[in-house]
């Protein structure tokens, strides 16, 4: 049964995903005071420009100290989250709800003021939703909603590869890696890490052949619609395609890592109606 | 067009061929060419997107606005979004700084270039002439 001690086992599993995300942008120099941003790079997201109508992007660019005490305020809400539900706060609902807010408002002007994917802060926007919540049974019903969120997200991402036509094109990887890997294989082609590469994009098969894996990866998420029962595996598949990722194409998706308690704890039941006991009764039959 | 939180998660899902050219930039410090094997993927990412951005941001800033200024207009408050010119001038001090962390003596100089290459024979092959970017120019 999904209780309080796998509330705040999930909190803390994501805190520490968020902390070596956060590690992450700060060691590649990328938080808003890093950036130190000069101008924006606007892009077609309606929510992006209502909070850019606000003006807020530019008083940020014009004031060093608001860049790192917004930066701060990212690293530091989360933590006081979970300090919140460790301590069984009453605070701790609304701070969840803050973390929300917030962060939505942060990595849109973020990655308005840089170049990151606004994809990689998904799991900081929806996560800390699930903690809103203050009944049990109301924590299992986000959990699962935000469980098919993600699967829907994943499952998309295959899917969108159907649509637009990448996963029937038989080059498809070959020219995808010249593209992420175009530099290095131009300036240094003798490079240990170039070499790999150039050797997949003359093997336009054996690269299509992990185009169509990782498509199957994504679509194989469809499954975890209908059962619970693979999600352990699902777990795996997820993680090796974030790690496959990182090896081949050089895009680091660990944020992601932090859905990963979605489907370790998937298959414990739903929590009894608070003043009932959790022992069943013949009697109920 | 998305609405954070609801996004289009497809990466790489369009149609690309070998036959595609790349275009590739690169940034010469003090005369001497920053290597990307000498850098890491983040960094090599920074160059190659801030210099693809850059002089093509202020155009789309534009058209974005005039598209979205069209469905904001049943909205209160504001009507124009707001837009973010920034020169040549602004945008060579902040990237020098920028490289400043990659280069280990003082920027003297700082140039990029842009070129265009193709898969041919096994190799990524010159396609065209490299072109200076006239926007960044420090010396």
């Amino acid at each position: 049964m999904l209780t309080n001690t796998h509330k705040q086992n999930c909190l803390f599993y994501y805190t520490a995903c968020f902390a070596v995300s956060f590690a992450l942008l700060f060691g590649s120099n990328v938080l808003i005071h890093q950036t130190a941003p000069i101008f924006i790079i606007n892009r077609l997201d309606i929510s992006l420009n209502l909070l850019l109508l606000t003006r807020i992007g530019d008083v940020v660019m014009g004031t060093a100290w608001l860049q790192i005490l917004l930066d701060v305020a990212y690293l530091l809400l989360p933590l006081f989250l979970l300090w919140a539900v460790l301590k069984q706060s009453r605070y701790q609902y609304a701070l969840a709800f803050v973390n929300v807010v917030y962060n939505i408002g942060y990595t849109l002007l973020l990655t308005s003021l840089s170049a990151l994917s606004m994809e990689w802060f998904i799991g900081c926007i929806l996560i800390p939703a699930i903690f809103t919540v203050k009944k049990e049974q109301s924590f299992y019903f986000s959990f699962h909603c935000l469980r098919y969120l993600f699967i829907i997200i994943f499952f998309s991402a295959g899917w969108w590869k159907i649509r637009a036509g990448g996963v029937f094109n038989p080059e498809q990887m070959s020219a995808i890696l010249l593209r992420q890997h175009g530099p290095l294989l131009v300036s240094d082609p003798d490079h240990w890490y170039a070499s790999f590469i150039l050797k997949m994009v003359a093997q336009p098969h054996l690269g299509y052949l992990l185009y169509l894996l990782g498509t199957l990866a994504e679509l194989s998420f469809f499954i975890g619609i209908f059962t619970r029962k693979w999600d352990r595996l699902l777990l795996i598949i997820l993680l090796l395609f974030i790690l496959l990722d990182f090896l081949i194409m050089k895009i680091n998706y660990f944020p992601w890592v932090s859905f990963g308690f979605l489907f370790w704890y998937s298959k414990l039941k739903e929590p009894l109606p608070a003043g009932e006991f959790q022992t069943s009764s013949p009697l109920k039959n | 067009m998305v609405a954070t939180p609801v996004l289009q998660f497809g990466m790489y899902s369009g149609k690309h061929l070998l036959t595609d050219s790349i275009v590739v930039y690169s940034v010469i410090a003090n005369n001497k060419k920053i290597e990307p094997s000498q850098i890491s993927a983040g960094e090599n990412d920074f160059i190659q997107t801030y210099l693809e951005l850059y002089p093509t941001h202020r155009e789309n800033n534009s058209l974005i606005s005039a598209i979205l200024n069209k469905y904001l207009g049943v909205m209160p408050g504001p009507r124009q979004l707001p837009e973010h010119p920034v020169t040549d001038k602004v945008f060579t001090e902040w990237f020098s700084k920028k490289m400043q962390a990659l280069v280990p003596e003082p920027i003297q100089s700082l140039q990029a270039t842009r070129q265009q290459f193709i898969w041919i024979n096994k190799k990524l092959a010159p396609a065209g002439i490299v072109s200076k970017l006239d926007f960044l120019d420090a010396h």
